[in-house]
């Protein structure tokens, strides 16, 4: 089914087979849709479906979990295979490479749960038992486990490119690598039920929220101060940026039609890379960055006669 | 010391009550999300959050919720 929004569309069933799809990646290099199915991965561009099975790929197994691509527009899947527990494949539209199987000791095996690349080149999957966290990065797979975490899944990367985890063992804890460090959460804290059994899924929105999808409802916490919606009241929290992830282009919303506005974007060393300023006739308008190289920024708004208002965004 | 005890309670009213919410939990009693079971999050590009368990779809977008009905949608489950 596809969203256009307003309406749902339904799409020929006959490319995809009549398998459950188990996860779906949009490869931004060409806009193509991949969807990880029980056979096969399945590729949609143009109106047309192309299958990679055992048949004709690499692919260990038919039974696809997840999908995902990396930067240079390669794709990464996670097999279920139970001959190499669960291995993760790579395709870079040329050649197929069986870049990581897991292992049985005897009495556990210890394999991928999850995968994903994130916005600076790495390739992030949470593992069942043993090491709980792998990194891959130009060639070099690193162990990188968070302090105390034994089996790690989900994996969901929020709008500064941090990978966020769930720990399977201790299913109240949460961690996510900040680019420098491990941070792990109690969830409890921020309102997991302690029946709460595990995280399905983390989503990040313009407000700086992190959601969960549990077992026991949607959990949306923010260590900040949780704000769900914009507030109309004068304050500086009357603005709205988004996408966080940009390629072209800043949405700007607010109530500050007609008064005066002062923008700064500084890049990661704090140099001043952009400055604007006008008085908008409307309460919403769009920032152009596409000139910006990539990378992270932090952008500053300033009001004519009320608080600035900061933030970060990732051009990429 | 009644008084003591007074200003005490009042002053941890204060303390209480100012502090920051950071958390809350929706599910079928504090949202029009009907099942609390395997609820599965995502955003799309504005920042719009997508829910949806085994038999409902749901988004949540600066305060409004939408409920989608799979029958009446076409979508299938």
């Amino acid at each position: 089914m596809e969203f256009d929004g307003s309406n749902f569309i339904t799409h020929d069933t006959i490319g995809l087979g009549q398998y459950q799809i188990a996860d779906i990646a949009i490869n931004k290099k060409d806009d193509a849709i991949w969807f990880a199915t029980g056979n096969g991965l399945v590729k949609y561009l143009g109106g047309i479906y192309t299958r990679f099975s055992t048949i004709n790929s690499g692919l260990t197994f038919d039974e696809v979990r997840s999908v995902t691509f990396d930067t240079n527009g390669w794709i990464w899947a996670r097999v279920y295979d139970p001959t190499y527990f669960q291995p993760i494949v790579r395709f870079d539209n040329t050649s197929w490479w069986l870049a990581y199987q897991g292992v049985f000791d005897g009495t556990t095996w210890h394999g991928p749960r999850c995968i994903k690349a994130d916005n600076f080149g790495n390739v992030w999957w949470g593992m069942e038992n043993g090491i709980p966290v792998r990194k891959y990065l130009n060639g070099v797979l690193d162990s990188f486990p968070p302090q105390g975490a034994v089996s790690m899944e989900p994996i969901s990367i929020d709008r500064m490119g941090n990978p966020w985890f769930h720990n399977l063992i201790s299913p109240l804890l949460i961690s996510y690598y900040d680019g420098s460090a491990w941070v792990t959460i109690d969830g409890h804290t921020y309102g997991m039920p302690y029946n709460c059994f595990g995280v399905r899924s983390f989503a990040f929105d313009n407000f700086g929220n992190t959601w969960m999808g549990t077992d026991y409802g949607v959990v949306v916490f923010n260590p900040n101060g949780l704000s769900l919606q914009t507030s109309h009241n004068g304050s500086s929290n009357q603005l709205r940026l988004y996408p966080s992830l940009t390629e072209k282009e800043i949405s700007i919303e607010g109530k500050f039609a007609g008064k005066k506005l002062v923008i700064k974007i500084f890049d990661s060393l704090g140099a001043v890379s952009l400055y604007n300023s006008g008085t908008p006739a409307t309460d919403k308008f769009q920032l152009d960055v596409e000139s910006l190289p990539d990378g992270v920024y932090f952008i500053q708004i300033g009001i004519a006669g009320e608080k600035m208002y900061s933030t970060k965004f990732l051009k990429q | 010391m009644k008084h003591l005890k007074l200003i005490f309670i009042i002053l941890m009213f204060f303390t209480l009550s100012s502090k920051a919410q950071n958390w809350i939990n929706f599910n079928d009693t504090t949202s029009p999300i009907i099942e609390n079971y395997r609820n599965n999050v995502v955003e799309d590009n504005n920042g719009v959050i997508w829910i949806n368990t085994d038999h409902t779809l749901a988004s949540y977008d600066n305060g409004t919720w939408q409920m989608y009905n799979f029958n009446t949608m076409g979508l299938q489950f």
